[in-house]
């Protein structure tokens, strides 16, 4: 298959956790077309690694976090956790699984039931995981405090109490409570006033270092996924466009369209509106029933060439440990941070 | 009086004094906007940023006169737009008012469209009504619209339905229907918020590229310093129903005077950062505005809160540049013989006004 490349999966060495290869999610749509969410991608991370995922809505972000967890399957290729194959497995197999794979969404407030109080919600893994009745509260205990939280004075509070910031607290202990190797946090920052994203954010932090958790990290926010993450996937219309840590990422991004997402986030102006600049023309979102061939983000791309349309470009490594995947890839051509 | 007037400025098209608006709740009378004054001359555009309840919204719902029925407005605050106060327009002058005078964007555009109306319809309904005109002339300033919002295939898209376009274009529908009756001013609130990235920037683009042509006064309400940021002449920051410090553009990010505004851009996870820094997060979260502090109203969270900040609310006042107005008794960036201090690029504060 002409798949968009696996130059940038590491030596299957033993720090190699997840594993993902060519990773396919299809969702029927109305009459007989499909709706291409994922289309083929691979990428690994290493024990204790965060990987930022970065891409405009309908990349296809959340398909793959939540096709790493089974929910649904993908339509096709492979996710192996450790050495195990989780698209493999099936019923009870994958209900074990289950505790070291966590997720945290980006509303925290509806992810939580508004019956259940703070300990309902926290110990609720616990119980069904048939921990010791005996070292529940202990456990429970311990990770409100770890998030931030006075035990005594939440645990028996309903979510509707608390704000934004402090229910992605009780999710992020709820997430945590099972001791998972990886945990998936879809947004988790994007409903939060900046104020407390920066709290979240290096509550992340330090969640990573006390329970050595590894993280995927899903945002739209470049400024975010520079902040939190150790290497980043750049996604456009269901494929990776680049790949690289996040100093060599936003110093030279190489993909065009990362390109175009840099240019594009609003940086603070002290000089106030800039009306000699030069205004991006309209672009529009190819639809992902039916996206271009080649390569997808040719139709909004300025240095688009006859093979673009044609050939699908695979992932090629531009300088140590960066990969692009690009016909005519920008190098060595920094965008100025100021 | 504490106000963020700028007298000097001629051409004076809206000025906001002492606006108050509150809510009756079932926790008691909620201040949402608590003492905004500013002028706002033509042609000039006036970002506010604050993040979600400091009052925003409501604040430019009050000036457009579009409250809910629970909402009461204490005569003592006025909004008069060219000398009129808005409040006290009868409904029929009021109807007139909206369009021609002032008109607004707003975060959704699907609440500005009706679903089963065609996009030409929605642009021709408001220029027939306000401005008079006949189908034939109404449909071609349609089309002539479509363009200056810089909408592909423009005669194909006034044909559509509003669920047929992407949610930029529908932005810029609503755009094109807030132009219409060429409005002196603009009112734009988190207009996109809803977005991604890139078609905001296109929005941005749009709206600077607009007012400029059209001198046309716009007020841009984000929670995102970097968006008002790029758009607007002057800005406010506000927090807890009002104003905590405004000033142009470039004076505001070169000195910044209050610890919220600093806090707030430390708070950022700017891509100018280095990669995998501590953000300097705001403990603590805004003020319950049903029972508002004596005091400060940031005092709580600030770190060079002092005694004196908790007994009475600051006065808005003007610190070494006389336009530059901040709400606080120990502000930043102030030498003691009164001159500003301007952020050393070299110093740690370097990650705040780079
Ligand atoms: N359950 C579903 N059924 C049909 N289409 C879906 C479903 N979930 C996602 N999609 C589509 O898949 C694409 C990728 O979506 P998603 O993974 O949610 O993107 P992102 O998280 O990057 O915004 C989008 O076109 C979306 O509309
Ligand atoms: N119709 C209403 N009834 C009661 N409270 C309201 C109403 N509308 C807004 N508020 C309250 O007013 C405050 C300011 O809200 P808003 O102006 O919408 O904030 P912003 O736009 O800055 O996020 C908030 O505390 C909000 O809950
Ligand atoms: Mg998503
Ligand atoms: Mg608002």
């Amino acid at each position: 298959m002409a798949g968009i490349g696996t130059a940038h999966l590491r030596d299957a060495d033993d720090r190699v956790l997840v594993r993902v290869e060519n990773l396919v999610v299809e969702f029927p749509a109305k009459g007989g077309q499909k709706v291409q969410a994922v289309s083929d991608i691979s990428f690994d991370i290493l024990d204790g690694e965060t990987l930022g995922m970065v891409g405009e809505s309908g990349c296809g972000k959340s398909t793959t976090g939540r096709a790493m967890l089974q929910l649904p399957p993908p339509t096709s290729g492979s996710v192996r956790l450790d050495d195990v194959e989780l698209t493999a497995l099936s019923g009870d197999d994958l209900r074990k699984i289950r505790p070291k794979l966590q997720m945290i969404f980006q509303d925290p407030i509806s992810s939580l039931n508004e019956r259940r109080t703070v300990y309902d919600v926290v110990s609720e893994g616990l119980k069904i995981w048939d921990w010791p009745s005996a070292d529940i509260p202990r456990r429970v205990s311990e990770l409100l405090e770890a998030v931030g939280l006075d035990p005594q004075a939440v645990k028996d509070r309903y979510p509707r109490s608390f704000s934004g910031g402090q229910c992605q607290r009780i999710c992020i202990a709820r997430a945590l409570v099972l001791d998972p190797k990886v945990v998936i946090c879809d947004e988790p920052v994007s409903a939060l006033d900046v104020s407390v994203q920066a709290q979240i954010l290096n509550l992340l932090r330090d969640m990573r270092e006390r329970y050595g958790v590894t993280l995927v990290f899903i945002t739209h926010d470049l400024g975010v996924v520079k902040n939190i993450s150790d290497r980043i996937i750049v996604m456009y219309l269901g494929r990776i466009c680049e790949v690289a840590t996040p100093d060599d990422l936003f110093a030279t991004p190489a993909h065009p369209y990362t390109r175009l997402l840099m240019e594009s986030v609003p940086r603070i102006e002290t000089d106030g509106p800039d009306e000699e600049r030069q205004a991006l023309p309209p672009a529009e979102l190819p639809s992902p029933m039916n996206p271009p061939s080649g390569c997808r983000f040719r139709t909004r791309c300025e240095f688009k060439q006859e093979i673009c349309e044609t050939t699908i470009p695979e992932l090629v490594e531009v300088t140590p440990g960066h990969f692009t995947a690009c016909h005519f890839p920008v190098l060595d051509d920094p965008i100025p941070l100021r | 009086m504490n106000t963020a007037e700028t007298a000097d400025r001629q051409d004076v098209l809206l000025q906001v004094r002492d606006l108050r608006t509150q809510f009756r709740t079932p926790l008691g009378m909620l201040r949402a906007v608590d003492g905004v004054s500013f002028d706002l001359a033509a042609g000039e555009t006036f970002g506010i940023v604050g993040e979600s309840g400091s009052g925003k919204s409501v604040l430019v719902r009050t000036i457009m006169n579009l409250l809910p029925s629970n909402a009461h407005v204490p005569s003592s605050g006025k909004v008069l737009y060219r000398g009129q106060n808005v409040h006290t327009l009868s409904p029929l002058d009021a109807k007139h008012f909206w369009g021609p005078e002032m008109a607004m964007v707003f975060q959704d555009p699907m609440t500005a469209l009706n679903p089963v109306k065609k996009v030409g319809e929605h642009l021709t309904e408001s220029m027939r009504y306000h401005l008079k005109v006949s189908r034939k002339v109404a449909a071609s300033r349609a089309l002539s619209l479509m363009r200056e919002v810089g909408i592909p295939e423009p005669e194909r898209r006034l044909e559509q339905y509003p669920h047929e376009l992407s949610g930029g274009m529908r932005q810029r529908v609503v755009i094109a229907m807030a132009l219409a009756c060429e409005p002196k001013l603009l009112i734009a609130d988190e207009p996109t918020t809803a977005l991604d990235v890139t078609v905001q920037r296109q929005i941005l683009d749009l709206l600077v590229r607009l007012q400029a042509d059209r001198d046309m006064a716009m007020i841009l309400i984000s929670h995102d310093l970097g968006v008002v940021s790029g758009v607007s002449d002057r800005v406010a920051v506000m927090y807890g129903g009002h104003f905590l410090e405004v000033a142009d553009t470039r004076e505001l990010f070169t000195h910044v005077h209050h610890p919220y505004t600093e806090a707030l851009l430390r708070s950022m996870p700017r891509l100018e950062l280095p990669t995998g820094v501590r953000l300097s997060a705001i403990a603590g979260r805004p003020p319950d505005m049903t029972a508002p502090p004596p005091g400060c109203r940031f005092a709580a969270r600030c770190e060079y809160a002092q005694h004196d900040c908790e007994a009475a609310i600051p006065s808005l006042r003007p610190g070494p540049e006389p336009t530059h107005l901040f709400r606080c008794l120990f502000p930043l960036r102030i030498a003691d013989d009164g001159s500003a201090v301007t952020t050393d690029p070299a110093s740690d504060t370097q990650q705040v006004t780079a």
